[in-house]
């Protein structure tokens, strides 16, 4: 073997053994920046899965459904989930405004989850409510909903109806989540643009 | 006179009825108002030193579990509140402020933790790093040096030995 070939040798050898003895100071330094920051929420069904939603839904009878969180937003985030139900005719979140309906809360759910950590919860509930009938057609001209059950809490609902739907023939009230964030500076929750919900068919 | 005394006593009885018996009621809503309203800056606190833990690099798994549950009986008080429940709002209050008794002392302490495990990690991973390579470099300079020496020396020889 002549000087020329050790030379090479040498230098591939070298090479490779100061990359690999680099390697953890490199590994710091050629992480990619997160870039993106939001968080995921998200409803499953009864079986886990993304399907077999409760639909038709009948009174006092008990449905369940997992909530969950996930945050990708680079810290710990202390979330509140507003609870809230709603006819046809009330206002919803939404989506294009980026704006929370102005309904009050039924209730809150809290949860603080740390970064790139999920948080979920089943949810069972229930529906407590009425029909109204109609005298002059005898037909069912409204449903008043008294209470909903939520994971063994009874909320309590002051004058929540839901009238004939006569399009779809039903009477429609959708229950959804609110995404709200803790914001340090103000000491406050703010509406964190995200929500999701649920349509019932009230049946007898 | 005895007529007209008559409504007076009866609304200084009303009156006494109303500070006896309503006042309670009023003190226990205040109570629990500020009770929960106390829990609320607890869980706001606890969270902030939750994630300074955090960006120190702790993991707050266990710690975040603790906040979950404080911030779920928070919740049950509030809904206890609403229904007028103020007795189980304030028992439920205070149960989730208990829940977080010496939190910021352990978030604290995990963030310290934490801290001393990344400035002994730079010192390893970048630091060390940082010398071995040097040191890797430095070494094979001086193989190279050594094998050249050798090799001159070994050439030179022959050149000797055709001249004798």
């Amino acid at each position: 073997m002549n000087l020329q070939e050790y030379k090479v040798l040498l230098l591939v050898v070298s090479a490779i053994l100061a990359l690999l003895v680099a390697s953890p100071a490199l590994q710091r330094l050629l992480v990619y920046p997160q870039t993106e920051f939001f968080t995921e929420m998200w409803l499953l069904g009864p079986e886990y899965t993304a399907e077999n939603f409760p639909s038709n839904i009948t009174s006092n009878t008990d449905y369940n459904i997992f909530l969950g969180l996930g945050n990708h937003l680079g810290s710990c985030a202390y979330y509140s989930i507003q609870v809230k139900l709603r006819n046809q005719t009330q206002p919803a979140a939404n989506s294009f405004t980026r704006t929370a309906s102005s309904l009050p809360p039924l209730h809150s759910i809290t949860a603080l989850v740390a970064d790139k950590g999920t948080w979920e919860s089943p949810l069972t509930f229930s529906f407590a409510y009425t029909y109204s009938e109609d005298p002059v057609n005898a037909t069912f001209s409204k449903v008043k909903v008294n209470s909903i059950m939520l994971n063994g809490d009874t909320l309590d609902l002051e004058a929540f109806s839901a009238t004939w739907d006569p399009e779809r023939r039903v009477f429609f009230a959708y229950l959804f989540f609110e995404l709200w964030i803790y914001n340090d500076v103000t000491g406050g929750f703010q509406y964190h643009e995200r929500y999701t919900s649920l349509g019932f068919n009230m049946t007898v | 006179m005895l007529r007209s005394k008559t409504p007076i006593a009866l609304v200084i009885i009303l009156l006494l009825s109303v500070t006896v018996v309503a006042s309670p009621v009023w003190a226990d809503q205040g109570t629990a108002s500020a009770a929960i309203s106390s829990a609320k800056n607890t869980i706001a606190n606890c969270y902030t030193a939750a994630k300074e833990a955090e960006a120190a690099g702790a993991n707050i798994t266990v710690i975040v579990g603790t906040l979950n549950e404080a911030g779920s009986l928070l919740s049950q008080a509030e809904l206890a509140y609403a229904a007028n429940d103020f007795d189980t709002a304030l028992n439920l209050a205070t149960q989730s402020q208990n829940r977080l008794n010496n939190f910021v002392g352990g978030a604290n302490t995990l963030r310290e933790t934490a801290v001393q495990q990344q400035t002994q990690d730079f010192l390893i991973n970048v630091v060390g790093s940082t010398i071995g390579t040097f040191a890797v470099i430095i070494a094979s300079f001086a193989v190279w040096r050594f094998l050249k020496k050798k090799y001159d020396t070994t050439e030179a020889h022959p050149s000797e030995s055709s001249r004798v």
